[in-house]
């Protein structure tokens, strides 16, 4: 019964997992068969909104946006480590972190799948507000930082409940 | 839980890729040369005493005329030895006519 509960959790982390890489991966392909063919993409769509395409070789925010490749190999080994972590708290959490972090990783997998194959990760999306712009990210990040956000959330509720429930 | 909120923050440091769009354009701070270290070179130029220079020989004369030099040096040095042969040799041949001519 409980292989069963097991292998049900892990079929729906599979689903959450695959729809966010392959979704990220939809966008990746579509914003770069338009570069492909138009030499650049800069499409602004709103007033606010436009599809500009950056290509990000750091982590997050753009740091450790350095030109030397060991700088970019030890980010790299550094964000596997992290990700077989992620693997780990997923399949060992049995609430809905385990989903929260089944969408960390679809989006974690999304940018090292760019990171491996093309050495850099496709930023393209460019919001702003009276010229201040915001830092260009994807389809990925939206997912990476919902499911953070989330889970930081989720550990604020679930900790006062158990102060609570102490008391 | 502090720690597991600080775990959270790294995890959305590490994890994204955004990009600020200045760097993405602009590209990174990358280290350059120093422009104003580099020294300026002078054009090249044809040398002042460019028609006084000797013309070079062609290379198959130049080896015809070495190898004829050397024949030459080995030809008196041979010339040389024997003359030395011959004169040793000479007194040898002294020295034994005038032992003969002593024992009789």
């Amino acid at each position: 019964m409980l292989k069963k509960q097991f292998s049900k959790k892990v079929f729906i982390y599979f689903l959450i997992i695959s729809f966010a890489f392959f979704l990220d991966r939809i966008s990746k392909i579509y914003i770069l068969n338009l570069a492909e063919s138009s030499g650049a993409v800069n499409i602004p769509l709103t007033s606010f909104l436009n599809f500009i395409l950056v290509w990000n070789t750091g982590i997050g925010f753009g740091l450790f946006s350095f030109d030397g490749s060991t700088m970019y190999n030890l980010i790299t080994i550094l964000i596997v480590i992290v990700n077989l972590i992620i693997i780990y708290l997923m399949l060992t959490s049995n609430d809905i972190r385990g989903y929260l972090f089944s969408i960390i990783l679809g989006g974690s997998l999304g940018n090292l799948f760019d990171r491996l194959y093309y050495s850099a990760v496709p930023d393209f999306i460019d919001f702003n507000y009276n010229n201040y712009h915001w830092f260009v990210f994807n389809v990925a990040d939206i997912f990476i930082s919902v499911g953070i956000m989330c889970l930081i959330f989720v550990e604020l509720f679930f900790n006062k409940s158990n102060i609570s429930n102490e008391k | 839980m502090k720690n597991k909120i600080a775990f959270f923050v790294c995890l959305l440091f590490i994890l994204n890729s955004c990009q600020s769009l200045k760097d993405g354009l602009t590209g990174s701070k990358r280290e350059n040369s120093d422009e104003f270290l580099v020294e300026k070179k002078n054009p090249l130029e044809i040398p002042p005493e460019y028609g006084n220079l000797p013309e070079p020989k062609d290379v198959n004369q130049q080896d015809v005329a070495e190898s004829v030099d050397e024949e030459i040096e080995d030809l008196i040095e041979k010339i040389s030895n024997d003359q030395t042969n011959t004169s040793t040799s000479n007194k040898s041949a002294e020295e034994f006519v005038l032992k003969e001519i002593n024992k009789n």
